[in-house]
């Protein structure tokens, strides 16, 4: 039995190998010098972008701080400085050890996908090895966190709409992409929104992806429940959660965007405060979350404290498709700081209205949406404006202007930095 | 009736039992309100359940929710007293067990979870869930079988699914379309391990002694009653007649009864029609062989040009039917009613709930002490419609066209108030008075 168990373990490692995802370092050599080319490292590839290649050797190395776990907490997620270059990146580590096998062969699936993926909208992985029994997996630094980490520290009542709007932006591209290569990402949320130091969006949290194609077929729709979502759910599109004969396809991650918009301008992913099955029950019953402002929230509410009111939710009252608003312009005379008390824009709301359409039918297509009229007010690269929005956060880097060898005060700032992150929350 | 014993005492702890004396108080007759039975929620551990997917010997198979994970399952509900009345029930529900835990393939089914009731003397067997039977999908069409390229994809399924068994030294037995289950995604699972055999882990051939599988599908040797046999043979000619069954509608081997049956078996004279072609029926052949030393191996069928050719999509396949009860062609989750339950969003009374034709119960409405409830109003009125929009919608939208839609939205509104949860306990309590009652 165990045996078993062992043998296909260290087949799927193996096979694993057979990716050609692992250098020598897999192979028992632990420590090798350095060197600048690394055959066996996917990174060896000529690179499109300006990171560089890394080399899979664990002792290139060096550990810094946790900013996160994972996988039931089978990852950890740790700040590392890349000796050659000094470069800070972040390292995933995994215990293979501790895996099933059902695990192992999810993980596979996720690197594959990395391999295939490039896009400057996606995080890339910069090299795979396996040290000792962990699996690494190297990534850029993202210095700002994930937009779930900026609405834990900073944003708790929800981002200004453009701020939003160059996020949304970013994930759509990215899911647009995605969706062209025929797979359907099926874990999107704040959480797996990354923003580098320079204002880039990134989408990460590839593991739950899943393709379409079948026998070389890009099938219409399929019907795989995601296993290890349990975090996810509230973000899954109804046709997703109800699992029958009528499967979902690459419009149920234009929901999760949807539900991901409200998250970021809430401050909280809507259902979040109820039981799984009760959020199940709300989707199939055609409840539709919504931006809470003053065109979704009564101005009794708006003028009372703020507090656990019905707002908390983020569900409005109903699909408002066609039937009269309160009005626009007129917020609630006693501003008395009610964080809801705000106005997104028609667009904004018509956006996510487009976004949460029950019948997937409905639903734009990323193409379709990255032209809808709510990113006209985009004027600027997101690398200009990004940083100016998200002020006053400012990215985990700015030690480094500390100066280039002042280690010890640098990490201190940063370890300060970082202790600012919900660590729970990073899951990548 | 008996689903509503003691279950929902669960919900209550010893302080709401006591808060709840108070609350119930005698009702005239006049005052008792005619309801259909409502769907109460019920978990077993973590799983609620839902409705009846089907019936066999051993027990119910019911739909499940995982209410963590929120994937359907599906339940094996096994009765201690029902298990002693069947011949070597109890031990092959254990045999199944032991086999299923440590069986893993996308054509076998799989185990997910065992719960045991010491109380009630009763167990559950989750299982993943299927949405159909292939017998059910065979019985739903007027031609009783599959187009070919239909059926090549089952069968593939099936020996591949067969191939890892044998491989695990487990010979099923009982191999036939009504233990052949469908997912969502059109994949297929061997189930029912209830009479399979694990061969010895160091046995030197897979010799079995005894069959328990269903008559139609045995092969020769077991008709004839010889005392041993190759058991993955067994499973081959099985396989055999299941093909032979999903293309031909047909048998390869009938009679009026059991004795008939087997000596015709036994016998081993069946001819293939014509239809099948010559590359089906060599291979219909390869796999009734009446020898079982000359049947074909899983390789040999694997080599097989029939298997091995690729059938183009002639006709149109067979659908997944509708669902029979619920005539809902998606097969959607049934546990929907009962989440509605557990969530407190059927305590005002649904229209829906009038018009359907379950059996009338008696339930007892109640007040809550300072509550007014409005439908003494209604008293009297035949048709009681209760105060569909008691609470309107703040924002004045209207809610759509499904009564239960625009509650669940109205609900919804109030899901992080804290006045829900006194609505709950009423909705709790309420559940308590009915059962008391009966």
């Amino acid at each position: 039995m165990s045996f078993l168990r062992w043998v296909t373990e260290k087949l799927s490692v193996e096979s694993l190998r057979d990716l050609e995802l692992f250098g020598e370092q897999a192979q028992g050599l632990s420590h090798r010098k350095p060197h600048e080319e690394s055959q066996e490292s996917l990174t060896s590839l000529p690179r499109r972008d300006t990171m560089g290649s890394y080399l899979p050797d664990s002792s290139s190395y060096e550990l810094l701080t946790v900013i996160g776990k994972g996988l039931d907490d089978l990852m950890t997620v740790n700040l590392a400085r890349y000796k050659p270059t000094g470069e800070h990146v972040a390292i995933r580590r995994i215990d293979l050890e501790s895996c099933t096998n059902d695990m192992v062969t999810y993980l596979q699936g996720e690197l594959h996908v990395s391999k295939l993926f490039h896009h400057p909208s996606i995080l890339p992985y910069k090299s795979i090895f396996i040290a000792e029994n962990e699996l690494w997996v190297i990534t850029p630094f993202m210095a700002y966190g994930s937009a779930r980490d900026l609405i834990c520290t900073h944003f708790s009542d929800g981002m200004s709409e453009l701020t939003i709007a160059y996020i949304l932006l970013g994930m759509l591209k990215a899911l647009e992409y995605i969706h062209h290569m025929g797979y359907v990402h099926r874990s999107v949320k704040a959480s797996h929104v990354l923003i580098s130091s320079d204002g880039q969006v990134c989408m990460s949290g590839l593991r739950s992806i899943f393709s379409l194609i079948r026998n070389g077929q890009r099938a219409k729709m399929v019907h795989d429940f995601p296993q290890y979502s349990v975090k996810v759910l509230p973000w899954l599109s109804p046709e997703v959660l109800q699992q029958n004969l009528q499967g979902y396809d690459f419009r149920s991650d234009i929901y999760s965007l949807g539900i991901t918009a409200c998250e970021l301008a809430n401050g909280h992913v809507p259902f979040k405060d109820m039981p799984a099955t009760q959020m199940l029950l709300e989707k199939l019953n055609g409840t539709v979350p919504c931006l809470l402002d003053t065109t979704t929230i009564p101005p009794e509410e708006l003028s009372l404290k703020p507090s656990r009111s019905a707002a908390d939710s983020g569900i409005c009252e109903g699909p408002r498709a066609g039937g009269p608003r309160h009005s626009n312009g007129d917020p609630s005379s006693s501003s008395g700081g009610h964080p809801y008390n705000r106005t997104f824009s028609p667009q904004f709301h018509s956006f996510v209205e487009l976004c949460l359409q029950r019948d997937p039918e409905n639903r734009p297509s990323a193409t379709t949406l990255i032209g809808h009229p709510f990113f006209k007010q985009i004027k600027r690269r997101p690398s200009e404006a990004l940083p100016e929005l998200l002020q006053p956060v400012s990215p985990i880097t700015c030690f480094e202007s500390s100066g280039p060898q002042d280690s010890v005060s640098g990490l201190a700032s940063l370890e300060s930095g970082l202790s600012h992150l919900d660590v729970e929350d990073w899951d990548f | 009736m008996s689903d509503c014993d003691l279950p929902h005492l669960e919900y209550l702890n010893d302080n709401e039992l006591m808060e709840m004396d108070t609350f119930i108080h005698r009702i005239d007759s006049t005052e008792v309100i005619y309801q259909p039975r409502r769907k109460r929620a019920k978990m077993i551990g973590k799983y609620l359940m839902g409705d009846l997917l089907g019936e066999g010997s051993y027990g119910k198979v019911k739909e499940m929710l995982d209410s963590e994970t929120l994937c359907r399952r599906a339940v094996k509900i096994l009765k201690k007293k029902k298990l002693r009345r069947i011949p070597n029930g109890e031990a092959n529900v254990k045999k199944e067990i032991q086999l299923l835990r440590r069986l893993q393939h996308k054509n076998v089914i799989q185990l997910v979870d065992v719960l045991y009731n010491e109380e009630k003397q009763k167990m559950y067997m989750v299982m993943e869930y299927c949405v159909c039977g292939m017998q059910e999908m065979l019985d739903s069409v007027p031609e009783k079988r599959f187009p070919v390229f239909q059926a090549h994809g089952y069968f593939c399924q099936l020996i591949d699914g067969l191939e890892y068994l044998h491989s695990q030294g487990i010979v099923h037995k009982d191999i036939k379309p009504g233990n052949l289950l469908l997912t969502t995604d059109g994949s297929l699972k061997i189930s029912d391990l209830g009479v399979a055999e694990a061969l010895h882990p160091f046995a030197e051939d897979d010799t079995c002694r005894t069959s328990q599988g269903s008559p139609a599908f045995q092969p020769p040797e077991i008709a004839n009653g010889l005392d041993t046999f190759s058991g993955f043979k067994v499973d081959i000619w099985s396989a055999g007649v299941t093909l032979y069954n999903i293309t031909t509608s047909l048998y390869p081997f009938e009679g009026d009864n059991i004795y008939k049956l087997f000596e015709n078996i036994g016998k081993g004279d069946y001819t293939v029609p014509e239809e099948c072609g010559p590359l089906l029926s060599d291979l219909l052949r390869g796999m009734l062989e009446y020898d079982p030393a000359k049947r074909f191996s899983i390789q040999n069928i694997r080599q097989h040009n029939w298997v091995r050719k690729k059938h183009p999509p002639s006709e149109r396949p067979v659908p997944i039917p509708a669902c029979a009860e619920s005539r809902d062609q998606w097969r959607s989750m049934t546990v929907v009613p009962y989440l509605e339950d557990l969530h407190g969003y059927t305590e005002d009374d649904d229209d829906e709930l009038y018009d359907g034709e379950d059996e009338i119960i008696y339930t007892q409405d109640f007040t809550v002490p300072g509550q007014v409830v409005e439908e003494y109003q209604d008293q009297g009125n035949a048709d009681h419609s209760p105060a569909v929009a008691k609470p309107v919608c703040v924002n004045g939208t209207e809610g759509g066209s499904l009564n239960s839609k625009s509650k669940a939205e109205r609900r919804s509104s109030s899901s992080s108030n804290p006045s829900r949860k006194g609505v709950s306990t009423a909705s709790k309590i309420r559940k308590l008075s009915t059962c008391k009652q009966q």
